[in-house]
């Protein structure tokens, strides 16, 4: 990796703008190459470069990761802020325009994995420790000293007792070389001020004032705002609509029809929304060759191709033959989608809650032609993303009617098209046969599962337009490592002994994409079921069970002894039961207990216990806050999470047949960080999969029926 | 053309007589801290104080309203400070994403102010009061928040 110093050139966008001059710096990383475009004063608009000091003391850094409610917007500044000793309140952060030198690992603008802290730690801190060096250097230029005789402080330079402004040498500064990489000098964390803190996130006064500005809420001039209903059987098209009924609402402009869709443009939404209503639209009927027309057929689907399959023939004391099922599940992010653009002869401006720039351009590029230094892109906050806003499905339709209209214009989706036309976490069906010795250790491990692929619909969107022939027989060619995250590896098996795993793709009409924690928010439910079918079997105590076996994953056992104490195991009140699960997911570590009550069919959930190795912890704060909502967004679908298809279309359509767990009906969630190494790993995601087998293994101990498919409503489980 | 009383002004608004108050606060007086979650009924984000009760303002219109008492987030800082609820929120680090959390503030805030008019407090007041929903799952911090918001309202 190289760091830049940008600052002699001009800043493109900013250029026009009167505004002090200073310290502009970049950043090259060989993985993903990062190209330096742009640099130099105040810039006004969208910022280009990681960091900016001005000659005024103004310090603003673009986040390369976009904000859902993850905390990024603290967390990765906190790194760059640390090694810069900048200053945290005064500290502006800008999201990200386009421009792939901030992409992550995944050779994209594209939030999500669990990898921000991941991806971004070595770059954000190199870029606060070398433009505090520079700022060092200028400063003991300036001043007539060494650099050692300098200290620095909330963006001062401190000399002899007195305090300097970092603003104050960012000129010179500037006009110095960029230290290499190599020679970089990092604080010890012994005295770190940022780092490793329980900061609040730097966005709370803004969310609970009404201030805080998600893309719903965008305010563009001439802004025109639109309505949406899809063709409600997927991949069907709008054939018969009664137009002049729209177009007789007040304020509606235009009833645009797409391949997929129908909007009606007005001046207000809420127009627009009455006026959609009134198209009486009539729709194609399912055509697709593919299962998809109901639940049962894509059902029968998954164990047509089981059974073509086969299950293993394993020879041992004890086997376990068991078929395990998860239904499709939409994300419902609070905010519903919603993106505003405004096309123009020469730049398209998007105003958008994106997971991602690279997406939501390439399917603006592949509408109106532009290149990427046309489309400017002004990220805002989201309310929720879970995966969802990494589509640009609808960005893209925003920027057609925007086209059409000539003018700005907001497109926003009902609650019942964001539900009914999402991208579902597959529907997932796994068989196990498991081998036990006579003491009841798992020796044989086979699994069939059988799902269809987020990553054949995802490939082709990241592959470079000239690929676009190859990418989709790549697809067919490649498999789906994803579908089987969290099924090929067992520390509960020696390591000749690992899980034979067989990902069985079959598709289907439904579209389906990434779910907070993607494949593992299925196969932990499975496969942490499963161990514990066979710690029952043992009789055994399900959590020593667990323990005993696992000889060669220190990490996992640390995580999974330290909630067995935090959840004082085996020491309920009576008429209290247990259940524990674990998962290795996005290389963290994460144990949990669910302690419940049982009267009849309703479960009171005194408490949820989880302890967590996500290796360095950034911010405590931040980190319990994303297990704690991971837990009751896993929660919200073990107990009632299930979508279904019938006549080719979603069937459920609003929070009433959609529902989500509420204050009431949530557990006490205890979390224990149990940090280790100096490299922090994912967190995100890690909440969401030891929930459900956690809270099946506990009605499992309390003596009910194994659960082997979700949700727990289906089984006549509710909450108290 | 309707007026509406919107934290203690009165505001002439270019409304049908059926649009929902919702998209009335939003679209016509610009206040956007109320939000759209569900339009009906179901979520709460969209809750706002109509002469002190918590009302999901998607399930009623700007006409049935005139004359009443609307109060909206926006409202409920003054002059900087805080109202209890709030401050509360800003000590437990409540929001995540944030959506929600104008809905559950209001909520809140009419939850604790008639409670303390009738002299009570939790656990006599039943936490199923708060049933906005929370997508980011932040109700571990809402409870101990909502305990914190009835001592300083009590203290104030
Ligand atoms: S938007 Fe009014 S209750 Fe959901
Ligand atoms: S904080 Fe995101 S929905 Fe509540």
């Amino acid at each position: 990796m190289k760091i830049h110093n940008l600052s002699r050139r001009r800043f493109l966008q900013g250029s026009a703008a009167v505004g002090a001059s200073g310290l502009l710096l970049g950043c090259s990383n060989s993985l993903p190459r990062k190209t330096v475009t742009s640099g130099a004063t105040a810039p006004t608009g969208e910022m280009h470069e990681w960091l900016f000091i001005g000659t005024d003391n103004t310090i603003i850094m673009t986040n390369p990761q976009t904000e859902m409610g993850q905390g990024v917007n603290t967390s990765l500044p906190q790194l760059l802020a640390e090694e810069l000793d900048a200053d945290w309140q005064t500290l502006q952060v800008r999201q990200a325009p386009l421009d792939s030198k901030f992409n992550s690992t995944m050779m994209a603008q594209m939030t999500g994995g669990s990898l921000a802290v991941q991806n971004y730690y070595h770059t954000l801190r190199a870029i606060g420790a070398g433009a505090r060096q520079m700022i060092l250097k200028a400063a003991a230029a300036q001043l007539g000293t060494n650099v050692s005789q300098l200290s620095t402080r909330n963006a001062q330079v401190i000399y002899q007792q007195q305090s300097y402004p970092y603003g104050q040498f960012a000129d010179a500064a500037a006009s110095l070389p960029v230290p290499d990489m190599e020679q970089l000098t990092y604080k010890k964390p012994s005295n770190y001020t940022l780092i490793g803190k329980p900061l609040p996130h730097r966005d709370t006064l803004d969310r609970i004032t009404g201030k805080a500005q998600f893309g719903i809420d965008v305010q563009v001039p001439n802004l025109l705002n639109a309505a949406i209903i899809h063709a409600p059987v997927f991949g069907t098209r709008p054939i018969q609509w009664n137009e002049q009924a729209a177009l007789a609402v007040k304020g509606v402009k235009k009833v645009i029809p797409m391949e997929h869709a129908l909007m009606v443009v007005a001046e207000k939404y809420w127009q627009a929304k009455k006026a959609i209503n009134l198209l009486q639209a009539r729709f194609s009927a399912y055509d697709s060759d593919l299962p998809g027309l109901n639940s049962e057929e894509i059902e029968q689907a998954y164990e047509a191709a089981l059974n073509d399959e086969g299950r293993a023939k394993i020879d041992a004391a004890h086997i376990i033959d068991v078929e395990y099922k998860v239904p499709f599940l939409a994300h419902a992010t609070m905010e519903p989608m919603n993106a505003t653009a405004w096309v123009q002869a020469d730049r398209v401006d998007l105003w958008i809650p994106s997971q991602s720039q690279t997406i939501a351009a390439s399917h603006t590029k592949a509408i109106t032609g532009f290149d990427d230094q046309q489309i400017h892109i002004h990220n805002t906050l989201m309310g929720g993303g879970f995966g969802r806003r990494g589509e640009g499905d609808f960005v893209a339709e925003a920027v057609i009617a925007s086209m059409v209209m000539q003018q700005p214009v907001k497109v926003i989706w009902s609650r019942e098209e964001d539900i009914q036309h999402d991208m579902y976490r597959p529907a997932v069906i796994s068989r196990f046969q498991v081998g036990l010795d006579t003491h009841f250790k798992p020796v044989a491990w086979h699994n069939q599962l059988v799902s269809s692929s987020v990553l054949r619909r995802l490939i082709p969107t990241f592959t470079p337009d000239f690929l676009d022939w190859v990418a989709t027989p790549l697809t067919y060619m490649m498999g789906d490592m994803i579908v089987t995250d969290g099924a090929t590896r067992s520390a509960y098996l020696a390591d000749d002994k690992q899980p034979q795993t067989t990902a069985l793709i079959v598709d289907t009409n439904v579209p389906v994409g990434p779910w907070r924690s993607v494949s593992f928010s299925s196969n932990c439910f499975f496969t942490e079921s499963v161990i514990d079918e066979a710690a029952l079997l043992a009789q055994q105590d399900p959590y020593q069970y667990r323990s005993n076996l696992m000889q060669q994953t220190p990490r996992e056992k640390a995580v999974l002894d330290a909630v067995a104490q935090y959840a004082n195991w085996g020491e309920t009140p009576a008429g209290q039961f247990q259940g524990i699960a674990v998962a290795f997911a996005f290389q963290s570590y994460t144990a949990m207990v669910v302690d419940i009550g049982l009267v009849d069919h309703i479960i009171t959930i005194h408490k949820v216990t989880c302890a967590v190795d996500c290796g360095k912890v950034i911010n405590p704060n931040g980190a319990r806050a994303q297990l704690e909502g991971g837990i009751n967004f896993a929660l919200s679908a073990a107990m009632f999470g299930e979508i279904t298809i019938a006549d080719g279309h979603v069937v459920q359509g609003n929070f009433h047949d959609y529902p989500q767990l509420r204050l009431a009906q949530s557990p006490v969630i205890e979390v224990f960080l149990v940090p280790s190494g100096d490299q922090p790993t994912g967190l995100g995601e890690v909440g969401v999969p030891p929930l459900a087998p956690a809270l099946c293994n506990a009605l499992a101990a309390a003596g009910q029926p194994r659960i082997r498919s979700l949700p727990l409503s289906n089984h006549g489980y509710q909450l108290a | 053309m309707l007026t509406l009383n919107i934290n203690g002004e009165n505001l002439r608004l270019e409304v049908d007589a059926d649009t929902p108050l919702l998209w009335a606060i939003r679209e016509e007086a610009g206040l956007t801290g109320t939000k759209f979650g569900c339009d009906i009924g179901q979520c709460g984000a969209c809750t706002v104080l109509i002469n002190g009760n918590a009302v999901r303002s998607c399930t009623i219109t700007a006409s049935a309203v005139q004359g009443m008492a609307i109060e909206t987030i926006e409202s409920l800082a003054s002059d900087g400070t805080l109202n209890a609820v709030q401050q509360a929120w800003l000590e437990y680090d409540v929001p995540q994403c944030g959506y929600c959390q104008s809905g559950q503030i209001m909520a809140a805030t009419a939850m604790v102010r008639r409670a303390k008019i009738a002299g009570k407090t939790i656990p006599e007041v039943p936490l199923a009061q708060l049933d906005n929903i929370c997508r980011c799952g932040t109700y571990n911090r809402i409870r101990p928040a909502l305990n914190r918001a009835f001592d300083l309202a009590y203290e104030a």
